[in-house]
């Protein structure tokens, strides 16, 4: 391949005449639309392999039980079942895989990526316990009805106030308070405790002349994908793995797998297949290793299925929090301080990173000063995960409740307060992470000037209803990440685009149109490739919202590195200076001599058979800036004054999308964002008994949105281009779920006087909130009141004992929640 | 279990299936016929992924038992397009952005179908109706009724051609 100089991307003009675009900008339809639309897009569950068995897992009755035995042999001996596996039969195996034996102690580690099944005991409901594959679903479920454990059952641990307190019995042994400063040497179920802090707050209330302090609890809840978690796994004569899966990333898969069966990568392959809704739960990995280790193990390619139950019980839900806010503010609006306690529970294993929530709650305000303190804490509740801006909905839900409520008492504008606080370019998040160019401002004055907030609020549609209206402002600070892409172009000038992506909701089609733009051909001679992990070129997991922005640069460099060469082949080919040559929509020109003219289509015929060869462009992106992303939204409930219910009626979001490259794509996100939002605001939760067990694991009765329960959503899409990446594009998927909670809120506060801080906000929760007059939240007690050290705290211990400097980690901790997905799973 | 031969019509084709009574539609049609294209969500009759028609009505396929469907009419998505041209409903989920991921989409396009069927002119109620058993997580639903109206528009243009191929087959 011919050595050039490869052309930065450039940062969108911002000039008055928007340039001429070909294909940016356009509501192309999806490029695999079709084959959806016929029943031939295969996903997870629909690929099979001759003499493939059945994987099926047995879950824990208990939340909280030792495994005193396993009896496996009744299993066993079942004619047609290859293979029964407990946590103790892992190192076994996985010393088969990998001629390394692992040492026991190494599965005996509070992290669920190391304990797949059940390791000595079990921490929360339906934890898989030991795995099965047998030659029907019914055998595997026979299979697993012949297991025997024996429980010891003990009191689980289900609050995490509770988890916190003196004398709580540890869901964990190992878990030690993970701080800047190190680690607390006693062990806790708080697992970690971040603490922000700038400027002089006791000056900051000072000054304040008016204080809200509010306490606000949300729910666990479940992304809710409709492709239950599925995956096949293939061990060959070769020694290598194959792996059909439902994953956000085929190579995040690769190393997993790699790094449980301590093998290389070179001996997994991951194939990933359509998936069927993600929202950050399929970034980690679910069925992948136990289905590789069950192939192994029983000799024959195994599909595993999660049924509902076990996704609802066992994956990766969202964290519930309870979070306490103390807002100070001047008569004019202006915050002059805060202090907030944000507690997460983040279920039975470590790992989640409460400082997502806190900078996505507070980063689109200006805080002078500021104390944050944010604490993970174990529970016998399954461990979480990433969902659509982690930690983003619940945090806002906090910080936005709080600010309705200052607008309330000061008896300003909701919008007008929050310009007043609205961080602008140079300002930092909570992180100290300085914004770049963003779109607050113009997204708040887009509301400011719409309808849907400057007209009054309608009649209520129905008699003994009445009708209010909230918002709410919600951000994510985007994704980043390492993202290759390759573009072949073929003899008769079409172009196949290669990525390592995978598609959750329109990446091909945003691809494929960034390609077509830049070598100015139409997009329908585009195609778009996802191969396997053998064939395709890197990239980091789809989540953060990095896609668009990251891969999309990585394609955008490639695009224009295949127009580049095609520009020299063509030069050569014309005996022409290249800087002699022009191209436009697939027609090279020597300029002093029109007439000398070649199609792309001549030209790249032939470059195949001559000169430096067919050409493929390559991109490749390791770092960009942070392209953060805004959103406000108003929406408008009706409440019924005799139950208390709520519905949204009307919704209306404003979202800075930096350059929408297709807007029916971004309208998608955003409609589907402020969806899930309505579900988690007034549906969605997890219910357990006072055992742990989880009460709903069905979709009846964890109720998300129906096409009845969703308003029409009018989409508004303000265009500040981002500083970095191609066009000035900014993540749109993650910030749309942000708003809603807060302003639906709002909205019931507005249409009945009820200020529930509460999610979901039920009708009983409603009616509750009317009789007492209040939130009817308890105020979370001041952290001295735990037995929990602050960093401050563990540092002056460690001085005290002479130690040296605090261990290594403290400072990861800071950048944990800006990686590329909210996730850092163990 | 004794298995037991099951003989119904699928996308127009007469077929026989050899399975344990107690299997679902759904098991047969994804596993002993491999139509992939009807999904299972939940497996409890919740998330409508697995609709397809039966004589022409909407059933959720994970809950009718195989030999249910004796000597009935089933129609899955993949038996919608005819001669290579899609059903308007397909068409126009396809234009107007409908569909995301699309594991929804199979059982979403069925129940829009068999609405059009028996109310060529639905109101917007009628479509949310009408799809309020099949669960979406990534379109918010929004674009999946502009897709269905739009499609009810093309149901009633083509309305008489279609009565004529109809009573043809």
């Amino acid at each position: 391949m011919a050595i050039v100089d490869r052309p930065e991307t450039t940062t969108a003009p911002q000039t008055d005449a928007p340039p001429q675009r070909l294909v940016i900008g356009q509501r192309v339809a999806k490029i695999e639309g079709v084959d959806k639309v016929i029943g031939k897009a295969q996903y997870g569950a629909d690929v099979s392999r001759p003499g493939m068995l059945w994987g099926k897992l047995l879950p824990s009755p208990y939340a909280n039980a030792t495994i005193k035995s396993i009896d496996t042999s009744r299993a066993r001996a079942i004619p047609g079942v290859y293979a029964v596996l407990t946590g103790e039969d892992l190192p076994r195996v996985v010393g088969q895989v990998s001629d390394t034996a692992p040492a026991p102690d190494e599965f005996d580690v509070p992290s669920r990526g190391k304990q797949l099944l059940a390791w000595k005991k079990a921490v929360f409901y339906g934890q898989p316990v030991a795995a099965v594959a047998a030659l029907t679903p019914a055998l595997a479920e026979e299979a697993l009805a012949a297991i025997e454990v024996e429980y010891d059952v003990h009191q689980p641990v289900l609050d995490v106030l509770d988890a916190m307190g003196e004398g709580a019995p540890l869901v964990q042994e190992g878990v030690f308070t993970e701080t800047f400063a190190g680690k607390d040497e006693r062990a806790s179920n708080v697992a970690k405790l971040t603490e922000l802090s700038r400027g002089d707050v006791a000056a900051g209330f000072a000054a304040a002349d008016e204080v809200v302090e509010q306490t606000f609890r949300t729910a666990m809840v479940h992304q809710g994908y409709i492709e239950p978690q599925a995956t096949l796994a293939e061990y060959g004569p070769d020694g290598r793995f194959t792996i059909w899966t439902s994953t956000q990333g085929q190579f995040g898969v690769r190393s997993g797998v790699a790094g449980f069966l301590k093998i290389p990568p070179r001996r997994v392959r991951v194939v990933a297949m359509e998936i069927g809704g993600g929202f950050g739960a399929k970034g980690a990995q679910t069925l992948e290793p136990i289905c590789a280790v069950l192939a192994f193990a029983a000799g024959r390619p195994v599909k595993m299925q999660l049924s509902r139950s076990e996704v609802l019980r066992a994956t990766r839900p969202a964290p519930d929090a309870v979070m306490h806010v103390k807002l100070g503010a001047r008569r004019d609006g202006e915050i002059t301080a805060v202090e907030a306690r944000f507690i997460w529970d983040v279920g039975a294993y470590p790992g989640g990173g409460s400082t997502g929530g806190i900078n996505t709650g507070f980063g689109p305000w200006r805080l002078p000063n500021f104390h944050i303190e944010g604490l993970d804490v174990l529970t016998n509740r399954p461990s979480i995960g990433a969902y659509r801006a982690p930690n983003g909905p619940q945090g806002a839900f906090a910080v936005e409740g709080a600010l309705n409520i200052l607008a309330d008492r000061l008896g300003l504008d909701a919008v007008e307060l929050r310009l007043k606080n609205a961080v602008v370019e140079g300002d930092r998040n909570p992180s100290e992470v300085p914004y770049p160019r963003i779109g607050l401002r113009q997204v708040l004055e887009t509301v400011q000037g719409h309808p849907a907030w400057t007209e009054p609020v309608p009649a209520p549609s129905r008699p003994g209803w009445l009708r209010g209206r909230g918002m709410g402002v919600g951000t994510w600070g985007g994704g980043v990440g390492t993202s290759t892409a390759h573009v072949n172009i073929n003899e008769d000038g079409s172009a196949v685009m290669v990525t390592g992506a995978v598609d959750l909701a329109g990446t091909r089609t945003t691809m494929a149109q960034i390609v077509a733009e830049e070598l100015q051909i139409p997009y329908e001679r585009v195609a778009a490739s996802q191969p396997d992990t053998d064939t395709a070129p890197f990239n980091n997991p789809t989540g953060g919202s990095r896609i668009t922005y990251s891969l999309g640069t990585a394609v955008h460099r490639a695009a224009v590195d295949a127009r580049t060469q095609l520009k020299q082949r063509a030069a050569q080919q014309l005996k022409a200076p290249p800087d002699e040559v022009e191209y436009r929509q697939g027609q090279f020109w020597v300029r002093s001599d029109p007439d000398q003219s070649l199609t792309l289509a001549q030209v790249a015929r032939a470059a195949i058979g001559s000169g430096d060869g067919p050409v493929i462009g390559t991109g490749e992106v390791t770092h960009l800036l942070r392209a953060p992303a805004f959103a406000a939204q108003v929406i408008e409930v009706e409440v019924d004054q005799e139950t208390g219910l709520v519905q949204v009626v009307k919704a209306t979001a404003v979202q800075d999308v930096g350059c929408a490259i297709n807007p029916t794509a971004c309208e998608g996100q955003i409609q589907g964002g402020v969806v899930q939002a309505i579900g988690w605001a007034l549906t969605e939760e997890y219910v357990y008994d006072d055992h742990g067990r989880l009460r709903n694991p069905s979709l009846l009765d964890y109720r998300m949105p129906t096409a009845l329960d969703a308003p029409n959503i009018e989409c508004v899409l303000v265009e500040v281009p981002a500083a970095d990446g191609p066009y000035g594009v900014r993540g749109t998927g993650e910030v749309p779920i942000v708003p809603g909670p807060a302003a639906i809120a709002a909205a019931v506060y507005d249409a009945v006087g009820a200020r529930v801080n509460q999610l979901p906000v039920s009708g009983e929760r409603v009616l509750d909130a009317l009789a007492e007059g209040g939130s009817g939240m308890a105020a979370v007690p001041a952290l001295s009141s735990f037995p929990v050290r602050s960093a401050a705290d563990i540092a002056r211990q460690a001085v005290l004992r002479s130690q040296a400097a605090p261990p290594a980690g403290g400072e990861k901790l800071a950048v944990e929640s800006e990686d590329y997905c909210a996730e850092d799973d163990a | 279990m004794a298995k037991l031969v099951v003989s119904f019509e699928v996308n127009g084709v007469a077929t026989d299936v050899l399975t344990e009574p107690n299997r679902s539609l759904l098991e047969v049609l994804r596993d002993s016929l491999e139509l992939t294209g009807t999904k299972e969500g939940c497996g409890t009759g919740d998330c409508g992924a697995c609709t397809v028609l039966l004589d022409g009505r909407p059933v959720t396929s994970c809950l009718l038992l195989a030999p249910e469907a004796e000597g009935r009419r089933v129609t899955t998505v993949e038996g919608l397009a005819r001669h290579g041209k899609l059903h308007p409903v397909q068409q126009t989920f396809v234009e107007q952005g409908g569909l995301q991921c699309g594991i929804c989409t199979p059982g979403m396009i069925m129940s829009a179908v068999a609405l059009l069927e028996r109310n060529p002119q639905p109101s917007e109620d009628e479509i949310r109706y009408a799809i309020a058993g099949n669960l979406c997580r990534c379109t918010g639903y929004d674009k999946i009724v502009r897709a269905v109206e739009a499609a009810a528009g093309r149901v009633r243009e083509s309305q008489g051609v279609d009565a004529e191929s109809v009573e043809a087959k």
